[in-house]
């Protein structure tokens, strides 16, 4: 059957357009239909077994209507056409103005995906998922006698979804992507800690042939060991030098948040008005790419149909793009650049980061740690959150080390970092040559809406951030 | 308020499952309608209707588990699915807790969870609600010249949950909300407050004056905030803060976790884990709580569980399979929605009430009061605890200048036990919740 084919047997251009007349009859500047369908299986693995196995099938239609700043939706689990008109009565009802009278007529456009996968992942048979599952549970134990527990969860889903809008697009798209994690849990004489390891990514079923999932369980449970006999982490603010990949949180939190239009457009955010104003060192520049290969925040279109792009958000340290949706680029008087994105058929679409990342430097990443006689190397991040009106951010550090006259020393728990965006970006005085992105972690939650996101930088650092150890 | 059919099918389905191999079943069916407002400087920004329904059904073979979960109800795709799953189940690996709910003893007590009032609301009134909450935001001070927004909104949701020996149990929940976000100017510097109030019952839901009145306070006693040097001293965690706090400790109390060594409680039952002042309670038949329930998600009753008491640690909560595993009787901690297998998890959620609340920051010569928790930071495993803060520096017993970009840091273990105050402020407002803390001594983290 063809992509998306379910979809288009009630949504098909006329169906759509007759939908979309519906919910612009009150008026309004813009209605979409978005329809979902989703197939995830999912399987957990704990304490050696196989814990459970489930298979999710959720799909549905949501119907968005706005005129400027309002906006109205509602959704029907059901796909059918009656309910899908329903939603766009209900929806329309937000907008009290004249009726409109231009008809609609969407054209189905296709759009050259930023990759292509030959034969995804999550068309492999299920016995060879719950293999890996099984030789990364073996080699989280192998690793150290001292690892009592190991739960992996593995999950993969094909989206398929159909966008129908007023400005008359009509796409219909299939997106795959596959996510493990491990977590293997170490214990000795009342100490405890955890590791963690995750895989996939949008990816070719051949990638755990390439990749190792053995090593990647290993390192796992090498982190929970170590963490048993690290120490505590310093306290105050101090030089910081952050390691490459999935550190991109720390970007993510700072400044990418207070990229996104609606914060933006509302005046809330603190990046209101700085577009084309210095923002961070000259060192700094920012990159939101929907293309990016195997991301998880990769697609061909973002959930309003617009094609993704490739953003550079901060341009060496000047502020040159915001992340935006068509709506708040409207009415901000801007274009959309490819970041409406939704959880699902049952939100709208908001202004989201795809996968965002420090572009690379020029520095040796070693030569980064010289001249620091006292300081802290977050090695390995957690998550992190941020407050766009104030800026104010913190991302978690799961391991870190200290830094004594140029070299990492001491291995060191976890701690929060904290700081202010606008200040802690004027801080960085270096950025390596050794970008790299993550493209097997990330979820970001906004609003109640959770979408997977890509992050990652080269190792940074910054001459001051807060450490928020126990040790003073 | 379900499509009609939709209940039938789900029994219909269940049934199915069992003829095709499925030794035991289990459907759980959720319906729900939210419908949220939400306000900007007196205009309607958003309008949402959520009407859901779904489906979970899981399937037990030979001790083995499988789930499955949709929205689409058609019965063609509905038999294919149960197949699928069916098949497999055959690839998990069989558990001796892997066993359904044989019976279900439901309260016959009015839970009180249910509210017509909440059921009548039409959008109007909650524009009404949003309305006059920023109205009153505005009225309070010249600073505050715009919100983030205003929210108002209300949900009815609707179990239907059977299985293969309970037959259909059913009940009705509301939910009422409303939430202002005021911004506060003075200079350049901008700071948000946020107050949330949320019920089960319209008349138990603050006057939106109130709400608006509450949430300014908040936005302005953030303006003119900055670090405070490094230092470790006494730590006041405002009812809040405190809520969140619990939040992020509640997997310690999860069995699961302390049978799998993921937890620092694991092996201190009977042991005092917190000082003799703080008793943590875990409440699933609470009148009008936002976390109570007739049953769980597993077909479980629910119960009130004494999970701390003056200090000591009784017990852990409990999914069905863990309380088997650890032969005790269930807890009624089987959370969970319809696109979700049950996972242990709180039902009203607290710490006991002390008694005074203004003591707390009076005893203290100088230390912080937390207003504000930002981002993760409870580590239940290593029973590590760091996290940004914001709040309001104590000098002489008194509240002197507003905090922020600081972190506070502590061993969970010697934090409880040395947490030397509770206050009597316990407000329900959400499902887990707790009065004014004070920890003897913390480590905050400051700025140079």
């Amino acid at each position: 059957m063809g992509i998306g084919q379910e979809l288009r047997d009630v949504l098909n251009e006329e169906t759509v357009n007759r939908i979309l007349q519906e919910a612009l009859a009150r008026g309004g500047d813009f209605a979409d239909v978005f329809a979902e369908q989703r197939f995830r299986t999912a399987i957990v693995l704990d304490a050696g077994k196989i814990d459970s196995v489930t298979y999710g099938y959720p799909r549905g239609a949501g119907v968005r209507v706005f005129r400027r700043n309002q906006t109205g939706y509602a959704f029907s689990d059901e796909l059918v056409f009656s309910s899908i008109m329903d939603a766009a009565r209900v929806a329309s009802s937000v907008v009290e103005t004249q009726g409109r009278k231009n008809p609609i007529d969407v054209t189905r456009r296709n759009h050259a995906p930023p990759f292509t996968l030959v034969n995804p992942e999550p068309l492999m048979i299920e016995a060879s998922k719950l293999d890996v599952l099984q030789r990364m549970d073996a080699a989280a134990r192998a690793a150290d006698p001292r690892i009592v527990s190991v739960r992996i969860e593995y999950v993969d889903e094909v989206r398929d979804v159909l966008v129908g809008t007023s400005d008359g697009v009509y796409v219909i798209d299939r997106q795959y992507l596959t996510s493990v994690s491990c977590v293997p849990a170490a214990q000795s004489g009342g100490k405890r800690g955890s590791g963690l390891a995750t895989l996939g990514g949008r990816v070719e079923a051949d990638y755990f042939t390439r990749v190792s999932p053995e090593d990647a369980a290993r390192r796992a449970g090498l982190q929970a060991a170590r963490l048993l006999d690290a120490g505590p982490a310093p306290a105050g603010a101090m030089p910081v030098v952050v390691a490459p990949g999935w550190g991109g949180v720390l970007i993510h939190e700072s400044l990418g948040h207070g990229l996104e239009g609606d914060g933006v457009r509302r005046g809330s955010s603190l990046l209101s008005g700085l577009a084309g104003t210095r923002v961070a060192s000259p060192l700094l520049s920012v990159v939101d790419d929907g293309r990016w290969p195997n991301g998880r925040g990769s697609s061909t279109v973002d959930d309003e149909g617009t094609p993704t792009q490739r953003t550079v958000a901060v341009d060496a340290g000047v502020l040159s793009s915001y992340l935006l949706d068509k709506q708040n680029a409207a009415l901000l008087g801007l274009r959309s650049t490819g970041n409406g994105r939704r959880m699902s058929y049952r939100n709208w679409p908001i202004p989201r980061m795809t996968n965002t990342y420090i572009d690379k430097g020029t520095s040796d990443p070693v030569s980064l740690l010289s001249g620091i006689t006292k300081g802290f190397y977050a090695s390995e991040l957690g998550g992190g959150s941020v407050e766009t009106t104030s800026g104010n951010f913190n991302f978690a550090v799961r391991e870190g080390y200290w830094i004594e006259n140029g070299k990492l020393t001491r291995p060191v728990r976890g701690a929060v970092l904290v700081g202010n965006s606008l200040e802690t970006m004027q801080r960085i005085e270096g950025i390596g040559n050794d970008l790299r992105v993550d493209t097997t972690r990330g979820t970001c939650g906004k609003d109640g809406q959770s979408v997977p996101v890509g992050v990652g930088q080269p190792t940074v650092r910054f001459s001051s951030i807060t450490v928020g150890g126990p040790s003073i | 308020m379900p499509r009609q059919p939709a209940v039938e099918l789900a029994e219909k389905v269940r049934i199915q499952a069992e003829r095709s191999g499925a030794q035991e079943a289990e459907s759980y069916l959720e319906s729900s309608t939210t419908t949220e407002v939400r306000l900007r400087q007196g205009q309607i920004e958003l309008l949402h209707q959520a009407v859901v329904q779904g489906l979970g059904l899981r399937v037990f073979r030979d001790r083995r588990m499988g789930f499955l979960y949709t929205t689409d109800f058609r019965e063609t795709v509905l038999n294919e699915l149960v197949n699928r799953t069916l098949s497999l189940t055959n690839q998990a690996t069989p558990r001796d807790e892997n066993k359904i709910a044989e019976f279900l003893a439901v309260s016959q007590t009015d839970l009180e969870v249910n509210d017509p009032a909440v059921v009548q609301l039409r959008p109007e009134d909650l524009v009404r609600f949003a309305r006059s909450a920023e109205e009153s935001a505005f009225a309070q001070d010249s600073r505050i010249q715009t919100t983030r927004d205003v929210r108002c909104g209300t949900t009815v949701v609707e179990i239907f949950f059977s299985n293969t020996y309970i037959p259909r149990q059913t009940y009705r929940a509301t939910t009422v909300w409303l939430s202002a976000t005021p911004i506060a100017t003075q200079g350049g510097q901008r700071r948000e407050g946020t107050f949330t109030d949320r019920k089960r019952f319209l008349g138990d839901l603050a006057r939106p004056e109130q709400i608006g009145q509450r949430a300014v306070e908040r936005a302005l006693a953030r303006l003119g905030a900055g670090p405070v040097p490094s230092a470790r001293v006494p730590v006041i965690f405002a009812a809040d803060a405190a809520g969140v706090f619990l939040q992020g400790l509640f997997p310690a109390f999860s069995a699961l976790n302390v049978i799998e060594q993921r937890s620092l409680f694991a092996g201190k039952l009977g042991q005092a884990v917190a000082s003799p002042s703080v008793t943590i309670v875990d409440d699933g038949t609470m009148r009008r709580g936002l976390g109570t329930r007739y049953f769980d998600g597993e077909g479980a009753q629910t119960h009130r569980t004494v999970v701390v008491d003056r200090g000591v640690l009784r017990q852990y909560l409990h999914s069905a399979a863990t309380a088997r595993r650890m032969s005790v009787p269930p807890t009624g901690n089987g959370i969970r929605s319809y696109d979700s297998l049950p996972m242990i998890g709180p039902t009203n959620f607290y710490i006991d009430a002390g008694s005074s609340t203004q003591k707390l920051i009076e005893e203290v010569r100088r230390g912080l009061y937390v207003t504000g928790l930002a981002g993760f930071g409870v580590d239940t495993v290593s029973g590590e605890y760091s996290q940004e803060v914001d709040g309001q520096w104590i000098e002489k017993g008194a509240l002197t200048k507003s905090v922020e970009g600081v972190t506070v840091a502590g061993r969970l273990d010697e934090m409880l036990l040395g947490i030397d105050g509770v206050g009597s402020d316990l407000d329900f407002r959400s499902n887990v919740v707790s009065p004014t803390i004070r920890f003897k001594e913390l480590t905050v983290g400051g700025g140079a």
